[in-house]
């Protein structure tokens, strides 16, 4: 019993300095893709040396010091417990995350639907924010959110379809393990139904933009329009917690993408190391790291190209285009395993 | 002024609701700072849920008694006073103001700087609708188009500062000519410029102007119709979006522009319908490419000569009259009204500015659209505000 | 490239398959052109560190020649703002300065008070940076203002010397001649 608790004590812990450490890469890599984009270099003075590696923590540190401000009309329980439960539901999602051979911290039968399910719960914290702040922006930001996340849940779902079908399983680490075939590199998006894989991933992607509320679907915080949205009242530590949330769920959606299409932790030639061996384990969570990496990569590129849509707009592409199209996509992906299961059966 | 706020939509028709609880129409200010605002201004919308139904505009956040300085300082005295009401198109206020002051004097400036004042007040004319198409994908929620706008703005305000030494008020075209004759090499750094501006014009075409999300939130959104846009004054892109053919440059001819070859662009609804914000952005981009080929033209034909009027000294005491001089401005139509009593201080200084009257109307696209599109209409005005207020 | 001269006809619009691929390619073609700036070459200068360079004729902090100044104060009432305050005595054909003071609080760069100079001593530099938590430290004496260039400062240093040098022969002229009335 001690044994276990301990176990999962310093799971946990790595679990948070894994999200911590990476969200601070990632405000910092966001700063800099940005930066490049726009013919800017970015931070570069902080630490003194490298392109401003410290921004982060400098940024961190001050957003730890300064000071905590509520609205007198906020409503004070709502407003101080949206932060937590955002936070929370962020951290929740990566126990399921196969991070690479035998490193995750569970490996449920669920996996995909849990990730689904407690991506909802981020929204509930949203619009506990946006209606605690006393502020009509917030209240604005938290009614799009609950629109937009609320329609975007039908087509995250069936666009993450193909591959369950395809994998006959909804945990990520089995779906993982069916992809190490072909010299690792048997991943959904090179297998025979690659015709399915792509347009499926592509749809997959646009609504993990917008059930993340990332550019072009950042209605929620649309700083033209809402000001700040949700968390335009926020400040210091609170303010802090919206943002890490913000890039732990990027992070995530970007990992079940990379889990499910691009082969998780398989890479060529994973099946000349011995099984358990350190080599694979880093290797392998290094291929997992840097498949997430790149699609959270994407994620900011998209952000810095393009518009943002309009509420109607954003609700028009959830239900006329997304959801009939990944749709068709699921049912294309059945009637292919059919075809298949015949064709063995011939 | 009433004591509040909802009273100032009385005049509005009431929408029915056929609900049987009890609902009201949430009324946002948005402003005075807010990022989709360009300046100082507040629009108080009333918004049912996400959809607009009324919007009033306050302006005078940012009044500076422009007007009433002019009454107070020499003719010469009032010129840096112009460059700070429309400070993205600083040229083209000293243009307006000093053709102004010349028509009070007679007096015929020479060829040269009536070129150099065309290059000017055109490369500024690229500057103001470099801003304007960027910060318009600001206002959309592109970051990117507005840092490769300033990019290229960056080089037209470089080339200013070669020239007059400053980057955003110029003071350089003046009554009687302008002040220093380009220097060595500048023409040719215009004309590189330029080959350099050629190329990037069509980033913007990729990054805006083609971009599906783009035109969807900019077509058929804020539609001006023709009629519209005349009634309320609307001069410059906005009056050209909705499709009328007017253009002081061609119609009311000043300086050396009867001898230059333009088109006047002018709105289609393109993706959508016209008189739309997508047809204002349009007209800008394309305003811009018609500005380069004026420019081409001076470039080359420009003489060699004086570029002051011998005439005209610092202290200028016109004979007594008065004189209305309109120019376009990037944002339309701006006239200067001065009165002259003789003395070397005018006792009227009167400016007709197009942010004002083109944001005037900005108010009546607003009902019926979405929250989002507030942003969408008030960064298609283009307004600066510190030309509404003066 | 040239530039494309302005459409007359508007688009078709796109019906359901037709919006579906003018988002996707028109996306693609916005996102190729931010992968190509990312690579780019940028644009921005470290500021306090890489300084720009200013043309020799941009309108900065002025500077003034001070032994060509003749007090005219023809600066001064050409400026809009009235920002220039200047005092000197006259002994004979010299001047002996108190100030010439500059208020940059009020001052707007327009060089409208280096045209009228009929001496062509008062100049607008290259210097542009004014920090300070005390407003006085913006009203600038130019007298004392050393924004000026190495040779400037030697020649006018040689002047002030010859000035002075005038100056305390005149005095010492005159305090003989004093000496020979007390005698007399």
């Amino acid at each position: 019993m001690t044994e276990l608790l301990l176990s999962t004590a310093v799971s946990l812990a790595v679990v948070l300095a894994f999200i911590t450490v990476m969200a601070m890469f990632f405000v910092w890599s966001e700063r800099k893709v940005a930066g490049w984009i726009q013919h800017r270099v970015g931070p570069m003075r902080t630490g003194g040396g490298f392109q401003g590696w410290a921004q982060s923590i400098a940024d961190s540190i001050k957003l730890l010091l300064k000071e905590d401000l509520i609205l007198r009309g906020a409503d004070r329980t709502l407003f101080q417990l949206a932060p937590a439960l955002v936070l929370a539901s962020a951290f929740a999602m990566f126990v399921v995350l196969p991070f690479g051979p035998g490193l995750m911290v569970a490996d449920i039968d669920l996996g995909v639907f849990l990730i689904l399910a407690i991506a909802s719960v981020t929204t509930i914290g949203v619009i506990m924010a946006g209606w605690g702040s006393f502020n009509k922006w917030s209240v604005y930001g938290a009614m799009r959110e609950a629109a937009q996340v609320a329609s975007y849940e039908i087509p995250l779902g069936l666009s993450l379809m193909p591959p369950i079908i395809y994998f006959g399983t909804f945990s990520l680490k089995a779906a993982t393990e069916a992809q190490t075939g072909s010299f690792g590199m048997g991943w959904y998006i090179f297998s025979d139904a690659f015709w399915i894989a792509i347009p499926s991933f592509l749809l997959f992607f646009v609504a993990a933009l917008a059930e993340n509320k990332r550019a072009p679907f950042d209605l929620p915080e649309a700083e033209s329009e809402l000001v700040a949205g949700f968390h335009t009242e926020y400040s210091g530590i609170r303010f802090s917690f919206f943002f890490l949330e913000e890039y732990a769920a990027m992070f995530v959606f970007s990992a079940v993408g990379a889990v499910l299409w691009l082969g998780g932790w398989n890479f060529p030639g994973i099946q000349s190391f011995e099984e358990d061996s350190t080599a694979l384990l880093l290797l392998g969570t290094a291929s997992f790291v840097l498949k997430s990496f790149f699609l959270v990569f994407v994620m900011m590129w998209v952000r810095w190209t393009v518009p943002r849509l309009r509420i109607d707009q954003v609700m028009t592409l959830g239900y006329k285009y997304l959801i009939p199209l990944s749709m068709v996509m699921a049912l294309l992906a059945a009637g292919w395993e059919y075809i298949k299961h015949l064709g063995g059966q011939a | 002024m009433s004591s509040h706020p909802a009273a100032e939509f009385d005049h509005l028709p009431g929408r029915e609701v056929e609900l049987d609880v009890a609902t009201q129409d949430c009324l946002i200010h948005m402003g005075p700072q807010h990022p989709a605002t360009h300046g100082v201004m507040r629009v108080l919308l009333k918004a049912d849920g996400e959809i607009l139904a009324g919007a009033q505009t306050h302006l005078g956040y940012l009044h500076r008694c422009a007007e009433k300085i002019g009454e107070n300082v020499d003719w010469l005295q009032y010129l840096p006073y112009t460059d700070r009401y429309d400070y993205l198109a600083a040229m083209n206020n000293n243009l307006g103001y000093s053709l102004a002051v010349e028509s009070l004097l007679g007096a015929e400036v020479p060829a040269r700087a009536q070129y150099l004042r065309v290059i000017c007040a055109e490369l500024n004319r690229i500057a103001s609708h470099l801003f304007a198409v960027g910060t318009y994908g600001l206002d959309l929620g592109a970051f990117t188009p507005l840092f490769s706008a300033l990019r290229d703005r960056e080089e037209v305000l470089e080339l200013f500062e070669k020239i007059c030494g400053a980057r955003l008020t110029y003071s350089y075209i003046r009554p009687g000519g302008v002040m220093n004759d380009a220097p060595e090499g500048w023409l040719t750094k215009v004309a590189e410029f330029l080959d350099r501006f050629e190329k990037t014009w069509h980033e913007y075409w990729t990054l805006m102007v083609e971009n599906k999300i783009f035109i969807e939130r900019t077509a058929n959104i804020g539609v001006l119709t023709e009629e519209q846009a005349l009634s309320w004054g609307c001069t410059g892109p906005m009056l050209r979006g909705s499709g009328v053919d007017w253009d002081l440059r061609r119609d009311q001819p000043y300086l050396i522009y009867d001898q230059l070859e333009f088109d006047v662009v002018k709105g289609i609804g393109y993706r959508g319908t016209l008189g739309d914000c997508f047809d204002r952005n349009f007209v800008r981009m394309f305003e811009m490419t018609e500005s380069v080929r004026i420019l081409r033209q001076c470039l080359a034909q420009i003489p060699d000569g004086e570029i002051m009027h011998e005439e005209v000294g610092a202290v200028i005491r016109p004979a007594p009259g008065e004189s209305y001089v309109s120019i376009e401005n990037p944002r339309g139509e701006l006239g200067h009204y001065v009165v002259s009593n003789g003395t070397k201080i005018a006792v009227r200084v009167r400016v007709r500015s197009p942010s004002f009257c083109n944001m005037s109307v900005a108010e009546h696209l607003m009902p019926g659209s979405m929250l989002g599109d507030a942003a969408s209409i008030i960064g298609s005005v283009d307004i600066v505000v510190g030309e509404t207020d003066r | 490239m040239t530039l494309p001269k302005a459409p007359t006809e508007p688009r078709r619009k796109p019906g359901y398959f037709g919006n579906i691929a003018d988002t996707v390619t028109s996306t693609a073609k916005g996102m190729a052109l931010t992968m190509r700036y990312l690579f780019r070459k940028k644009v921005t200068v470290h500021y306090p560190d890489v300084k720009p360079e200013l043309d020799e004729r941009y309108r900065g902090i002025h500077y003034l020649e001070q032994e060509l100044c003749i007090n005219c104060d023809k600066c001064a009432k050409a400026c809009p703002v009235d920002c220039i305050e200047m005092d000197a005595d006259r002994h004979g054909k010299e001047l002996e300065w108190k100030k010439f003071q500059l208020d940059y609080q009020k001052c707007m760069f327009c060089e409208l008070c280096v045209y009228p100079c009929p001496k062509d001593c008062i100049h607008m530099g290259t210097e542009y940076s004014m920090v300070s938590e005390d407003r006085s430290d913006f009203v600038l004496d130019l007298l004392s203002y050393t924004g000026l260039t190495e040779e400037q400062k030697v020649r006018i240093a040689a002047a002030e010397k010859a000035k002075a040098e005038k100056l305390a022969a005149k005095k010492a002229k005159a305090a003989a001649e004093e000496a020979e009335d007390a005698k007399e």
